[in-house]
């Protein structure tokens, strides 16, 4: 078949919820919504970043001004030209939006821009300066270490409504139905073209990922870390391939940490993370089937190794077994209070059965962000937030005040000041430190377990594709793009 | 001396051996160079990347480890990075489930660099190389390199063994065979000698047949010389029949003659046939009585010759006149429906000879009269090539004569053929012969006496020096050119010229070429001069 006949269909975890750039709170909205949008910057092979919508940039002496050249030259896929004013014009309009979470997921990196806190909808944001067609200013209060990182998220590109959907300089132009995304090439992409003319995106449960790959449903499976797929890197599976990348996830059972909520009592946040690190020290052969993934390795420190904040492994230990002690207080208060958690993990709910919590009537876990952002219902909840960047201030917008996925849930002000003032520091070796203490405080009070990290994969059938670069760093495109027909 | 299989080894397979070895020699050491290269310049990136990764441990700058790690993998040579704290993997790019540092990074198809990280709390850097990307393409094109050079020598052996079989292996059964070669060039060789040898067989069957003629040809003369001076002496016969025996025994002669001329100069053919003085009446009344005995069964026909009656004599080829003669009666004689007559009229005029060939038959169309005696033009004979008249013609021409035709139709046609006419050659009355063959001595007598000559004949050279001395030396001498006992005529013809004979011919039966180198030497047949 011809390859611009050939229809590609790839699976992503979950549904993607939005295709608006400043929406996205979501892995999977991003891998998604990167096929569309360009944001100012990108990341290269190697991690760093690089050129995209934004051709050059450069900080002032003070790292309080951030000035990009953008590139005039891409146009949008209704042929109109992308100038400095569409960042800013996208930006505060989606501010404008209600956003998933808590947070808008632009607030990361334009929390600190100068009047952003005066933002309130009808004026525009004074720290976003559109100096000419080509030059965009970024004026910050407070320098933000790593805002050209942060910048480098798909959910700060620049888009246009188009007979009221949004469309961007990516390389595709999407089109929804019935949860179908179908990707068209975009006729003035200003990058290569890719390589896949014909692409379909759908959602596809975890557990259905391995058989829709080999029955010839999907031809990939982005984020497999999360399908529990096993053998697909040694082969064992035939012509289904996984490229195994960096740590990509943090693996997270976050617990309901809200004032009058159960795990508002630190001892009991600290006996369950006790109790639960203690289950996972055993042998791995005896983990549950859920944690014998590829690419799955426990870590109860949330920064990760090397990275400034990382405590020693014996220094991180003797802070969860502090919580061992109360353990059994623990156990008991959970019979007055029964736990309130979704079926998502069987295996959790019946260890802690064994150990004499009581828990309630498990429920679905449907509506995950709601439950997370709004509802706050239950007292533990699963979660995988991705590992954005190496630098500490990655972790920002998961436990950061203004963070695009931080939650009331496991807001602890100790923590929450930390990244704040840890993102103004510029000095390299003054990071570790801070971000030591910080360590400590999100193992001591945080009402989260961490509990290890999943490296990025991406499944995929080796007949229909070829890999054109090996997933490894956790920063690389999670994408198509990746993707070259295997003919 | 060598065989095929030395020769093919010393030209062709030691040779092609020896260069890929050299190839092959080269090939390794030109790969090992770069591979060595690339694997130096790989060992001093590895020590850059310890460095940078061993600060950014140092620094928990995990940024830094990051970009160098990946930097590394940008290396085509590396497979794998990892950072072991013993045997477990604290990172690695990429993942893998066994671990990198677990299988000390190495395995049939890896091999590994290790770096220590300076104050990298026990932390080693273990780069996983990649084989494939310099080893195999090495393993490959020597492979590759190997199987040509296998297939190079092995093609050699097949040359040798088809060379021998398709082309030694015939040849030594020689081009004489039968036997058709495989190689194109080869059996057309074979053909043209099969050709050459049919034409050498042929040739020599032919030179053989006219060397027996030749013989019998020289063996005949003396004897029919003999008979014909016998025929001269039987003047009780009538004249008629007399003629007729004189007129057979010159054409016999003539026969000899043409034979031994062809013989000697086989190229000359019939343009050299040889010409003289010749009475032209004898020569027609032969012809003419033969053609009335091969048409005595025609009724009617009427063959006539009006002869003159003194001697007319031209410069002819005997042979060449009667046929053409004889040829154009036959064509006289094919011109009756029925009865007819033919006259042959010898006539001499103001130094020209006319004979005509006269007929009453039907006559020749003005249309075809004009054309008649060029070449492949006939009329009225059914599968008639039109080279008679054509070679009459010709011959007359040569002659110095000319030959016409003249026709009315109903009426009948007269070939006329003028010649011009040829006086007595002044022989005199006296002459010596020297010939060790008594019947040409009886010959030459028997002439003599009939032409009332004077004639002196000699056998042996010894004779002839005795009676030199009272010769004239104005006499004319008449030598044969072989005088037995391997005496050459013309060592005898020096000799008496250095004596003061200056009238010497040579009678002999060979050309005037053979003497041409004895421009004083006269050279004339074996007939008597008063003939």
């Amino acid at each position: 078949m011809s390859l611009h006949k050939q229809i590609y269909n790839v699976g992503v975890p979950e549904y993607w919820q939005t295709v608006m750039p400043p929406l996205q709170h979501s892995l999977v909205g991003d891998a998604v919504m990167m096929n569309q949008f360009e944001p100012l910057v990108g990341r290269g092979t190697q991690g760093m970043l690089v050129p995209l919508a934004a051709k050059s940039w450069e900080f002032s002496q003070d790292k309080r001004i951030l000035k990009f050249h953008i590139d005039t030259s891409r146009r949008f896929s209704d042929g109109s030209s992308l100038y400095a004013e569409d960042f800013k014009r996208s930006w505060e309009d989606g501010l404008r939006l209600q956003p998933k979470s808590s947070n808008s997921s632009l607030t990361d990196a334009l929390a600190n821009l100068n009047g952003f806190d005066q933002f309130r909808g009808k004026e525009g944001i004074a720290g976003i300066k559109v100096v000419s067609s080509d030059i965009l200013e970024l004026e910050f209060d407070k320098p933000v270490r790593n805002a050209l990182e942060h910048l480098s998220g798909v959910r700060y590109a620049a888009y246009k409504i188009i007979d009221g959907k949004p469309v961007g300089t990516g390389p595709y132009v999407m089109a929804e139905e019935n949860q179908v995304l179908t990707l068209r090439v975009n006729m003035y992409y200003a990058g290569k073209a890719p390589a896949l003319q014909n692409v379909k995106i759908v959602a596809v449960p975890n557990k259905e990922a391995l058989k829709k790959l080999q029955d010839g449903s999907i031809d990939a499976f982005l984020f497999a870390e999360v399908a529990g797929i096993t053998g697909c890197s040694d082969g064992k599976l035939k012509q289904i391939k996984c490229a195994i990348g960096q740590e990509g996830t943090h693996l997270i059972v976050t617990l309901n940490g809200m004032s009058g909520r159960f795990f508002s009592d630190s001892l009991h946040r600290r006996a369950f993370q006790s109790l639960l690190l203690r289950r996972l020290a055993e042998p791995k052969n005896s983990w549950p089937q859920q944690l014998l993934v590829d690419g799955f390795f426990l870590d109860p420190q949330s920064f990760l190794k090397f990275q400034a904040g990382r405590l020693t492994e014996s220094e991180a230990q003797a802070i969860i077994d502090k919580g061992a002690p109360h353990i059994q207080r623990f156990v008991q208060a959970t019979q007055a209070h029964p736990l309130e958690l979704s079926q998502h993990w069987d295996w959790l709910i019946d260890f802690l059965v064994s150990k004499g919590v009581k828990v309630g009537v498990p429920f679905e876990a449907k509506d995950r962000l709601s439950m997370t952002y709004k509802t706050f219902k239950p007292d533990i909840l699963l979660m995988g937030a991705s590992v954005s960047d190496a630098d500490p201030d990655g972790l920002y917008h998961l436990l950061g005040r203004n963070g695009a996925i931080f939650s009331p849930m496991w807001e602890r002000p100790g923590v929450t000041e930390g990244m704040e003032s840890g993102r103004q520091l510029l000095d390299p070796a003054e990071l570790p430190k801070h971000y030591q203490d910080v360590s400590r405080k999100i193992l001591e009070e945080v009402p989260y377990v961490h509990v290890g990290y999943l490296s990025r994969s991406i499944a995929y059938n080796s007949e229909k594709f070829k890999i054109s670069e090996s997933v490894r760093s956790r920063s690389d495109d999670p994408g198509i793009r990746l993707f070259e027909p295997a003919e | 001396m060598i065989s095929i299989n030395e020769w093919v080894n010393d030209n062709a397979r030691r040779p092609i051996i020896r260069l890929l070895v050299l190839y092959v020699v080269a090939q390794v050491l030109y790969f090992g160079y770069l591979t060595y290269t690339r694997y130096t310049n790989l060992l001093a990136r590895a020590a850059l990347a310890a460095e940078s990764i061993s600060l950014g441990v140092a620094q928990s700058n995990r940024p830094l480890i990051e970009s160098s790690v990946l930097a590394l993998l940008g290396d085509s040579n590396v497979a794998s990075v990892a950072l072991c704290a013993g045997a477990i993997d604290t990172i690695s790019y990429p993942q893998s489930a066994g671990g990198y540092c677990r299988q000390g990074g190495t395995d049939k198809l890896h091999w590994k660099i290790i770096k220590p990280l300076v104050g990298g709390q026990g932390l080693i850097l273990l780069i996983g190389l990649s084989p494939s990307v310099t080893l195999f393409p090495l393993l490959a094109i020597l492979t590759i390199t190997l199987l040509i050079s296998f297939a190079i020598v092995s093609n050699t052996l097949k040359i040798s063994k088809k060379l021998e079989m398709d082309v030694f292996a015939p040849l030594y059964a020689g081009f004489n065979n039968e036997s058709a070669f495989h190689i194109k060039e080869l059996e057309e060789f074979r053909q043209q000698n099969a050709a050459h040898l049919t034409l050498v067989k042929d040739k020599a069957a032919a030179d053989a047949m006219v060397v027996m003629a030749a013989q019998v040809a020289h063996d005949i003369r003396s004897p029919l010389a003999a008979l014909g001076a016998a025929a001269k002496g039987l003047e009780l016969l009538p004249v008629e029949q007399r003629s007729l025996i004189e007129g057979s025994v010159s054409r016999m002669q003539g026969i000899a003659d043409d034979l031994l001329q062809r013989y000697r100069a086989p190229s000359a053919g019939q343009a050299a046939a040889k010409t003289a003085i010749y009475a032209l009446g004898g020569l027609i009344e032969q012809v003419l009585s033969e053609k009335r005995l091969q048409h005595k069964d025609k009724t009617g026909l009427k063959i006539e010759f009006n002869a003159s009656p003194v001697e007319i004599k031209a410069l002819v080829e005997p042979k060449e006149l009667q046929r053409l003669l004889s040829n154009l009666i036959n064509n006289s004689v094919e011109a009756f429906a029925g009865p007819g007559k033919v006259e042959v009229s010898l006539s001499a005029l103001d130094g020209k000879v006319l004979i005509e060939v006269k007929d009453n038959g039907k006559g020749i169309p003005p249309e075809i009269l004009a054309k008649l005696g060029r070449k492949g033009e006939t009329h009225g004979k059914a599968g008639g090539t039109g080279l008679g008249l054509y070679h009459a013609r010709v011959s007359v021409e040569s002659w110095g004569g000319s030959l016409k035709i003249t026709s009315k139709a109903g009426k009948g046609t007269t070939v006329s053929i003028t010649l011009p006419a040829a006086a007595r050659p002044a022989a005199g009355l006296r002459a010596a012969l020297l010939d060790d063959d008594p019947l040409v001595h009886m010959n030459w007598r028997l002439a003599a006496k009939a032409a009332g000559a004077w004639l002196q004949s000699f056998k042996t050279p010894q004779e002839f020096t005795v009676a030199a001395e009272t010769l004239p030396r104005d006499i004319p001498l008449y030598i044969d050119s072989d005088l037995g006992n391997d005496i050459k005529g013309e060592e005898i013809a020096k000799d008496l010229r250095e004596k003061g004979f200056t009238d010497i011919t040579m009678a002999t039966g060979h050309g005037a070429e053979k003497f041409s180198h004895l421009p004083w030497l006269k050279v004339a047949g074996k007939e008597p001069p008063w003939a």
